[in-house]
């Protein structure tokens, strides 16, 4: 199974992406209510502290690293300039990112991550239809 | 561009683009949207401003230099080599050993792969998972790999955890255990892979090439067989494990914000312990030589290309000709403004991209050429490889593509680009312990400019 989330950053409204690749034979609607399961657990109890501080050492690996080389220091600038009016915002991203509290992860989640309003893609090969879940299963 | 792209509120343009485009493709989309609609008129202009017609004169070429190292070797023989680098926070290790996939048991191709793989899947002490998340917690990276030369297992994470990640990384050298479960997951994954491969038009080419060129030497295999996976055992892997992973084969390569005495010693607690073994000489049969030239051909049926590779025996990653060959191959073939690409590519546009390159490794190395071309014009192809060829061996190269050829080398090589880069100095420098000192590296570097 590969499995990988992720925010569709725009400046209008985003979407929240998850997609799973399972291996041939899995069973696809015990994968799709893994998933589920895992999104109303950080609802209700939100992240862990061992979460927070896995979080906080990939943030500050990801920034350091992404810092090493001329072009993608270069790069970030722009895009904040195009985007958000500010090149200088490459010295607070990561401050912003690191004050982000478990409390406010969990708000988020519940605010957004709304497990019945969401919609549901299930790609299968040709002629493998029968695979394909019913709308609302989970 | 879809119809019915939303206008941000304040009437930028902004791309809709992929939703798995990463900022920086949407940045380029966006850059070229705005051109295309005219919405940058005042871009437009500057880009037509008579200063832009000739391209800027290149700036004088910068010094080069490669930190000094500190090195030293512990009393079970491991040489350690240190580089202090406090640009940034962070630390890359490198434990490189001098065997590889050429020093498999004859009988067991594909172990000292298997033993890489599944190095980080299981120690005496923590499970493969308790492993993935101790290394995840970190914000780290521990991984290992083989070529036919050499095995390397590398190790980075933010310098304030140098000592977490030094320790994990001498648990999963040191005291691996190779569970059942991991290798039968290994197994079944390796040979589903093997078979992807071996559906593969350049995976065949590879396999003839090196079939053809080494003979029965190892460097003659590209891959173990299905049967070779299965008949590896946790035994065997155990063995091979405790016969090749000594001190005595090894170097450890430190490159970061590391403090030299503390690192020393916290290398010394990690791998003191570490018994030296006994590394035998491998004797390795002789490549054929060659006299005349051969063809193999591999029916592929079905296939919309011919995948064409020219290759012979050539010289080892010490052989004196290194540099002058190096500039010769960036002329032929190296790159997408070398002679190959821009006659069968630019010229005739028999294919998408025809290269050429010598894979130079410790005990021999070869050269190749290849090109994946449309099937009906092979011939008219091969045609354009052998004048290229021949047209090399015969006639001077120019003046201008001699210098050209240099100053790529020299100015945009991969060491001076990645300067800066962590991971790849130390992988830079662990290439370089393994091929020849750095100082004869750098001297090439500055009399070849």
């Amino acid at each position: 199974l590969q499995l990988v989330s992720f925010t569709d950053e725009r400046r209008g409204p985003s979407g929240f992406l998850i997609f799973a690749i399972p291996k041939p034979g899995k069973d696809l609607s015990k994968i799709r209510e893994t998933i589920m399961t895992e999104i109303k657990d950080i609802a209700t109890n939100g992240p862990t502290a061992e979460e927070m501080q896995k979080l906080h050492n990939q943030l500050l690996n990801d920034e350091v690293r992404a810092r090493q080389s001329s072009l993608s220091r270069a790069q970030a600038i722009a895009e904040f300039a195009l985007y958000d009016g500010d090149p200088a915002l490459i010295n607070s991203e990561l401050d912003q990112l690191l004050k982000v509290t478990p409390a406010q992860i969990k708000e988020a989640v519940n605010k957004y991550l709304n497990t019945e309003n969401r919609v549901l893609l299930d790609i299968v090969p040709a002629g493998k239809a029968d695979k394909k879940p019913t709308t609302n299963g989970n | 561009l879809p119809e019915n792209q939303p206008t941000p509120p304040d009437g930028e343009t902004r791309s809709a683009g992929d939703f798995n485009m990463n900022k920086a493709v949407k940045l380029f989309v966006s850059a070229g949207l705005i051109s295309t609609l005219g919405v940058g008129a005042s871009a437009q202009k500057t880009m037509n401003e008579d200063f832009r017609k000739t391209a800027p004169a290149a700036l004088a070429p910068k010094s080069f230099e490669i930190a000094k190292p500190f090195e030293t070797t512990l009393p079970n023989n491991l040489k350690v080599v240190i580089f202090e680098d406090k640009r940034l926070p962070l630390v890359s290790y490198r434990l490189g050993f001098k065997s590889g996939d050429a020093n498999d048991p004859k009988d067991s191709n594909g172990l000292t792969s298997a033993i890489t793989a599944l190095l980080n899947e299981g120690t005496k002490t923590r499970t493969s998972k308790q492993l993935a998340e101790e290394i995840e917690r970190l914000g780290a990276s521990v991984s290992a790999s083989s070529t036919d030369d050499n095995t390397i297992v590398s190790a980075s994470a933010l310098s304030l955890y140098s000592s977490d990640v030094l320790r994990l990384m001498a648990d999963v050298v040191l005291n691996p255990v190779f569970p059942e479960s991991e290798l039968a997951l290994y197994k079944k994954n390796t040979i589903e892979n093997i078979k992807y491969q071996r559906s593969q038009p350049a995976f065949l080419a590879s396999e003839q090439i090196a079939r053809t060129i080494y003979g029965t030497h190892p460097y003659g295999i590209v891959s173990a067989s299905a049967a070779d996976v299965e008949r590896i055992t946790r035994e065997k892997l155990q063995a091979f494990h405790q016969k090749m992973f000594t001190p005595n084969n090894a170097t450890l390569i430190v490159v970061g914000d590391v403090n030299r005495e503390n690192i020393l010693k916290e290398i010394r607690d990690a791998f003191g312990g570490w018994q030296k073994g006994t590394v035998e000489a491998t004797k390795f049969d002789t490549p054929p030589v060659r006299t005349a030239t051969t063809l193999t051909v591999v029916d592929r049926p079905g296939s919309l290309q011919s995948n064409i590779v020219l290759a012979n025996l050539a010289i080892d990653r010490s052989n004196p000709d290194y540099f002058p060959v190096l500039v010769m191959n960036q002329i032929l073939g190296a790159g997408a403004s070398s002679r190959l690409f821009m006659n069968l590519r630019e010229a005739k546009g028999y294919t998408y991209g025809a290269y050429s390159r010598f894979d130079t490794r410790r005990l021999a190395g070869n050269f190749e050429t290849n090109a994946e071309v449309r099937t009906p014009v092979t011939g008219d192809s091969l045609k354009e490889f052998f004048y290229e060829l021949n047209r090399v061996r015969n006639e001077r190269a120019s003046e201008k593509e001699l210098r050209d050829a240099k100053s790529y080398l020299t100015e945009f090589s991969a060491p001076r680009r990645n300067a800066g880069r962590f991971d790849e100095s130390a992988r830079f420098a662990a290439t370089l312990r393994f091929a020849r000192p750095i100082i004869c590296k750098r001297t090439a570097i500055k009399s070849t400019r």
